[in-house]
């Protein structure tokens, strides 16, 4: 089954689109609920989905266009940008699809709730960050430019978790 | 002459007591259903605070009835004063420990405020009269508050004034509990709020089978953007006056109706919409009485509920064990500790990568320019992409 989708790039392109939009969907949605208390005094589960899968949607698109300006940045030629776009997407939507669960504890105790919403993407998004660079330096570098791309991919991790994780 | 004189001043004495409001016959206390009418019909003149002196008066003795004066600020810069209701109910031991039960009774403007909150104040009229007689251990403060639908002046300004125990026996320290009452009315269940952990301050009121703990998760929202309080989180029912105690870590517990399964992880007063009152126009007697909804048993099982938890020989122990079972609101719901412990562990993450980056820089020196060239996505063949037939 796998070969099916290392052959059918459009196949694999909106698969993994949809993982990651369900996945932001099942991520976030007690935050998108909250936001139409906010907005309508009241909460309403169809609005919030629907502005979820749009903000995803447009994340799913923005991403790989981002992946591939940051590799033609940093002068890495060789990489096919799709295909990295395409490998960031897919650890993006693990990353949310992990998130979402843990933030099933918010069902049971609402003790941990804030603690869970600084903690568990920091905790999910190094675990996948590591992992992607793993990945993707096994595929795609060599010994010689590896710190290289090593430098590029800490600095990205590093600017993410502070303006997303700490300031935001 | 004599005879004369006091026959006259004897008249006029009972015409003066007719010409209050409310015509009981001297120091007859109104029942539930009289002291409700009577509140509602003060509403039509704005004369709820005096009413409530009076009432409360004919219950606990005109001197043990205060009024506390409140500042409220109108959309920040028009100030207007209103006034607490304050009853004291002494204990017969000498102490300084209090419990406060709490009602507003300002309502929303332009509406008459049956469910909220004509139905809380009616249960503290009901707790007074009940506990008026009894001979708890402990002093009882029933307040009602004014200026909770403008921003909880009235409860916000009776916890700053404690310390100088004009309006109470205690300051917050002697405080072991508080009581909040809420819209009680209309909503299809009633429940309790205590904390969003198990505590044994909500397991005791709930042991008398008359009112539900509201489910701890359903309807908190980790939402900073909607935190009026300063909560860290935001509920729908931390929106009254128990919330000023609870900064001040006093055990509470909110007595208020509504339904948790009709709205997706929200409140809602009643699966019926259009029985959903609150906050508007339709909070009116009708209304209530239109839906056939029975509010003075609804009024006599919240007072009744209160008056057995205080009168429980296990109160006292209770309320101790739940200040240490409260959650601390400044370490859970506070991000900032959460942030440093990111902060600490990319500093940590900061060092392992520049060790990391050492090594790869020294494998480089001795490494290969093989190019891995590995690819997800390869070419499909002919044969999978045409299917030949014979």
């Amino acid at each position: 089954m796998l070969d099916k989708f290392r052959q059918n790039y459009n196949l694999s392109k909106h698969v993994v689109r949809i993982l990651f939009v369900s996945g932001y969907m099942f991520c976030t949605w007690q935050k998108y609920l909250a936001s139409t208390i906010a907005l309508l005094q009241t909460t309403n589960l169809p609005i919030a989905l629907f502005t979820s899968a749009l903000v995803a949607f447009i994340m799913s698109i923005l991403i790989p266009l981002l992946a591939g300006f940051l590799l033609n940045w940093c002068k890495f030629y060789n990489v096919p940008s799709a295909e990295y776009g395409l490998v960031a997407l897919l650890f993006c939507a693990i990353g949310f699809w992990v998130n979402g669960l843990l933030n099933l504890i918010n069902l049971f105790t609402p003790v941990f709730l804030v603690w869970g919403r600084v903690l568990f993407p920091f905790v999910v998004s190094t675990l996948c960050a590591l992992w992607f660079f793993k990945v993707t330096a096994d595929m795609y570098f060599h010994d010689v430019n590896l710190p290289y791309y090593y430098r590029y991919c800490v600095i990205v991790y590093f600017v993410c978790e502070l303006i997303l994780g700490v300031l935001a | 002459m004599k005879k004369t004189f006091i026959c006259v001043t004897v008249l006029m004495l009972l015409v003066m007591l007719c010409g209050i409001n409310v015509c009981y016959a001297e120091n007859e206390k109104p029942t539930t259903q009289q002291f409700w009418d009577g509140f509602i019909e003060s509403r039509n003149t704005n004369a709820e605070c005096q009413y409530l002196v009076d009432s409360f008066g004919l219950v606990v003795g005109q001197g043990n009835v205060t009024k506390q004066k409140v500042v409220l600020y109108y959309n920040g810069d028009t100030e207007q004063i209103a006034y607490n209701v304050v009853v004291k109910i002494p204990s017969r031991a000498n102490t300084l420990k209090q419990v406060i039960i709490g009602a507003h009774y300002d309502c929303v403007s332009g509406s008459q405020g049956a469910n909220d909150n004509a139905s809380g104040v009616t249960a503290l009229y009901e707790i007074a009269t009940s506990l008026s007689t009894s001979n708890l251990p402990f002093n009882v403060v029933l307040v009602a508050f004014c200026g909770e639908e403008q921003g909880l002046y009235g409860s916000f300004t009776y916890v700053t004034e404690m310390e100088s125990r004009q309006y109470s026996f205690g300051t917050v320290a002697d405080t072991l509990a508080m009581f909040n009452i809420d819209s009680i009315a209309n909503g299809d269940n009633l429940y309790v709020q205590c904390e969003n952990v198990n505590t044994d301050l909500a397991n005791l009121i709930t042991s008398f089978n008359t009112v539900t703990e509201k489910p701890h998760a359903v309807g908190t929202f980790d939402a900073n953007y909607l935190d009026n309080w300063g909560y860290g989180y935001y509920e729908f029912v931390n929106n009254t006056d128990h919330t000023p105690f609870r900064f001040n870590d006093i055990p509470v517990a909110n007595f208020f109706s509504g339904n948790f399964n009709v709205q997706v992880w929200n409140y809602a007063e009643s699966a019926d919409k259009s029985r959903n009152t609150l906050n508007s126009d339709n909070d009116t007697v009708q209304s209530l009485t239109d839906n056939g909804i029975d509010y003075i048993d609804k009024i006599h099982t919240v007072a009744t509920t209160v008056v057995k938890t205080l009168s429980d020989n296990s109160f006292m122990s209770v309320v101790t064990n739940t200040k240490e079972q409260m959650v601390d609101l400044v370490f859970w719901y506070s991000p900032l500790i959460p942030k440093l412990i990111v902060v600490l562990a990319l500093i940590v993450l900061a060092v392992f990568a520049w060790l990391y980056n050492r090594k790869i820089k020294k494998q480089a020196i001795l490494g290969t320019t093989e190019v891995k060239n590995k690819k997800i996505f390869s070419t499909p063949s002919a044969e999978d992409i045409f299917s030949f037939k014979d």
